[in-house]
């Protein structure tokens, strides 16, 4: 990886990551940040994401938080990367101080939980669409549809280990036959 | 520095670094060492702590803010958040400067290439595993599907289709 031609300011960086932060409301912060740098703003190729966010799955860590790195990395480097992961960061930890202050009261807010149930319902939508677009775009093979569709049902229906089935699939995926040399 | 500020940083340091695959794997592994281990909250407190972590955008794993807060006050919250994301970081940070100096080697090549499918095949099984918790009803159903919809075929800002799902849901209660 090398800091891309695209170089937006340290300051458009933060306020991208900062709006992106702000509105992930019910989850699916990846689904956001897909159409924030891919789609939005060309900051990354659908190709970079993807290897973002393989990267960010083999690191431990919040997927979401290690991607958002791996893209100010590509923006504007190490100092790019520190900014983005403080910036998609801010308005949820500000959000969830506040809820931490307000425990007690918090729960008494009677449409709320309508209002969670659809947020949540939407994070669902959202990461569907982007793994969806993923899988269109990324130009697999049929092996390589059949190692994504398997590792989703190891995790989905069968419920192993999201760590085993990472490590696992990805050695097959490694070891696999290829008829012309990828890259 | 108190006992429990320094569990707080050893549990939720260890735990980062063990995050291989994201964060959710984790919330079994958090809710027995918070819960039954160390006692910080109690099981019916754990649960909605997580709900609550809910309203909030951002991360889900962010949720540990409240187990520290529980477990010791502000300075329980900071060292619960830090320890949890800051650690992973710091690999995230590390990984990225080797990839910047070695990724055009064919062999790294080759090793994150590997992981491309089953990268898509385990963001995809992510959304499958959140929509057994939140699509329970024809109405999140509909709420889901018109947010891929949207989200696929429309340029429409995301925000604006968020707003959308929280006013149906408003109204729908």
């Amino acid at each position: 990886m090398t800091v891309g031609p695209i170089r937006p300011s340290l300051g458009a960086v933060a306020a991208r990551f900062l709006l992106v932060g702000a509105t992930s409301f019910g989850g699916g912060l990846t689904g956001h940040l897909r159409r924030a740098l891919v789609e939005d703003r060309r900051w990354l190729t659908e190709d970079e994401f993807l290897e973002g966010l393989s990267v960010a799955q083999a690191v431990p860590g919040p997927n979401a938080i290690n991607l958002s790195i791996y893209a100010g990395w590509r923006l504007r480097g190490p100092l790019g990367a520190a900014v983005a992961a403080l910036s998609v960061m801010l308005v949820p930890l500000a959000f969830v101080s506040a809820i931490a202050v307000g425990w007690a009261g918090a729960t008494a807010l009677p449409r709320a939980a309508g209002v969670l149930r659809a947020l949540g319902a939407f994070g669902v939508g959202l990461m569907a669409s982007s793994g969806l677009t993923m899988l269109r775009s990324a130009r697999f093979d049929a092996l390589d549809l059949a190692l994504a569709a398997a590792a989703f049902a190891a995790v989905a229906f069968f419920t192993l280990p999201v760590p085993a089935v990472l490590f696992g699939f990805a050695a097959l995926s490694a070891v696999r036959p290829r008829r012309v040399e990828a890259r | 520095m108190s006992g429990t500020m320094l569990e707080l940083l050893r549990v939720f340091t260890l735990l980062s670094l063990s995050a291989f695959g994201g964060g959710n794997v984790l919330i079994p592994e958090i809710q027995r060492q918070a819960v039954a281990v160390h006692a910080w909250l109690s099981a019916r407190e754990f649960t909605e702590a997580f709900a609550l972590s809910r309203a909030a955008p951002g991360p889900s794993t962010l949720f540990v803010l409240l187990i520290g807060w529980r477990a010791a006050g502000g300075p329980g919250a900071a060292a619960a958040v830090l320890a949890m994301f800051l650690p992973g970081a710091a690999l995230m940070q590390c990984a990225c400067a080797a990839l910047a100096r070695w990724g055009r080697l064919p062999l790294v090549g080759r090793v994150v290439a590997a992981f491309r499918p089953v990268t898509v095949g385990l963001l995809l099984a992510s959304a499958a595993v959140m929509a057994k918790t939140t699509v329970v009803d024809a109405r999140t159903g509909a709420i889901a599907l018109l947010a891929a919809a949207g989200a696929t075929f429309t340029r429409a800002p995301l925000p604006a289709l968020l707003l959308a799902a929280a006013a149906a849901g408003w109204l729908l209660g």
